[in-house]
């Protein structure tokens, strides 16, 4: 099955009890974060970035097999 | 003034510095938003380095609760405000420094004022309202800013708004273009800190502060940088132009923009 790899940061590793994970191919970020919701539904009013291979994407950026992608949420403090 | 070789000899040595890189911080200004966990440390490395001026915007004062990360304060320094401590400290540190003392918060009716006589702005503060307001304010003013921000173990560095050959920049919008809603991110407070990573995020946040002034061409800029104390794995991750972002095109869109129900929460229902 064709893959992608997920890593975890800040407030998502405790929602998603993981720093990484294989998740199959989704078509794009939207999807992905649609799928994501769908299996943990306490991201679905959580703010985060998205990257692909370690470019930020927006919405309708596309991702292929093997990409490596990281869920980044905001930080606040200081 | 003539700068004091003795003193910067170690730096001037620097073959990244030179007496050319210890002008340019002489001759720098720059604008420290937050004199807190972050702050702290940016100033002290800022003001020994030989930052010429240095702005330091702060409305609180000083709580008990502080001192193990906010290192310039001292038990003597409790009940006053941070601002005047980090002053007298620094002066003391480096009596050439220039410094200029806000005791504020930073708002969209006083951050032109504050901001525009600076070079470099350096945003050390720990809430997102603050967050989106400097960086808004950074962009119409064209002003580099030096991101930094933690949580648990974790922090973020990032250079937004820095105008380098090809005109090209990102800011924070262009990652997160909303902010998350109302305790939707814990607060330090709430989450709990050592004082070892604000520690860490700071002087890294001074490091690239100094990089910008010199202008080296490896900075942060466009790119956000990612760091785990616990496990210290590092990230760095390139920041893309997001097109649907929309941020105050104008100083009286900014003046007009809440950032306070956009962000929502009242600043006094913050945590600082």
């Amino acid at each position: 099955m064709d893959q992608v790899k997920l890593q975890v940061f800040g407030k998502l590793e405790e929602l998603m009890g993981v720093k990484e994970l294989l998740w199959s191919l989704p078509t794009d970020v939207w999807a992905l974060r649609k799928e994501l919701q769908e299996k943990y539904p306490s991201l679905e009013k959580i703010q985060y970035a998205v990257s692909v291979n370690n470019k930020i994407v927006s919405g309708d950026g596309i991702i292929c097999k093997d990409d490596a992608i990281a869920l980044l949420p905001p930080f606040s403090g200081g | 003034m003539m700068m004091d070789f003795e003193k910067y000899q170690r730096q001037i040595s620097h073959p990244k510095m030179g007496w050319m890189g210890q002008q340019q911080l002489h001759d720098a200004k720059v604008l420290i938003v937050g004199a807190g966990g972050l702050g702290c440390p940016v100033l002290q490395y800022l003001a020994a380095a030989g930052v010429g001026k240095i702005g330091i915007v702060d409305g609180d004062v000083v709580a008990k609760s502080n001192l193990p990360r906010q290192i310039l304060f001292t038990e003597v320094d409790l009940g006053q405000m941070k601002v005047y401590c980090a002053e007298k400290y620094l002066k003391r540190m480096n009596a050439d420094l220039g410094v200029v003392a806000f005791p504020v918060f930073m708002n969209n009716k006083n951050a032109f004022e504050i901001i525009h006589d600076y070079d470099v702005v350096v945003d050390c503060s720990d809430d997102f309202a603050t967050r989106y307001l400097l960086n808004d304010a950074c962009i119409l003013l064209n002003k580099p800013l030096v991101y930094g921000a933690i949580y648990g173990e974790q922090g973020q560095v990032a250079v937004f708004n820095l105008k380098q050959e090809n005109n090209f920049s990102t800011n924070y919008r262009d990652i997160f273009p909303n902010p998350p809603a109302k305790g939707e991110v814990p607060t330090c407070e709430e989450l709990g800190v050592m004082g070892v990573l604000p520690g860490t995020i700071g002087i890294l946040q001074a490091n690239e502060v100094i990089k910008i002034i010199t202008k080296q061409s490896n900075c942060l800029s466009n790119k956000l940088f990612m760091l785990n104390l616990s496990t210290y794995d590092a990230n760095t991750f390139e920041v893309m132009k997001n097109n649907s972002v929309k941020n105050p095109s104008t100083i009286i869109e900014f003046e007009q923009f809440d950032y306070e129900s956009f962000c929502g929460a009242s600043k006094n229902e913050m945590v600082l």
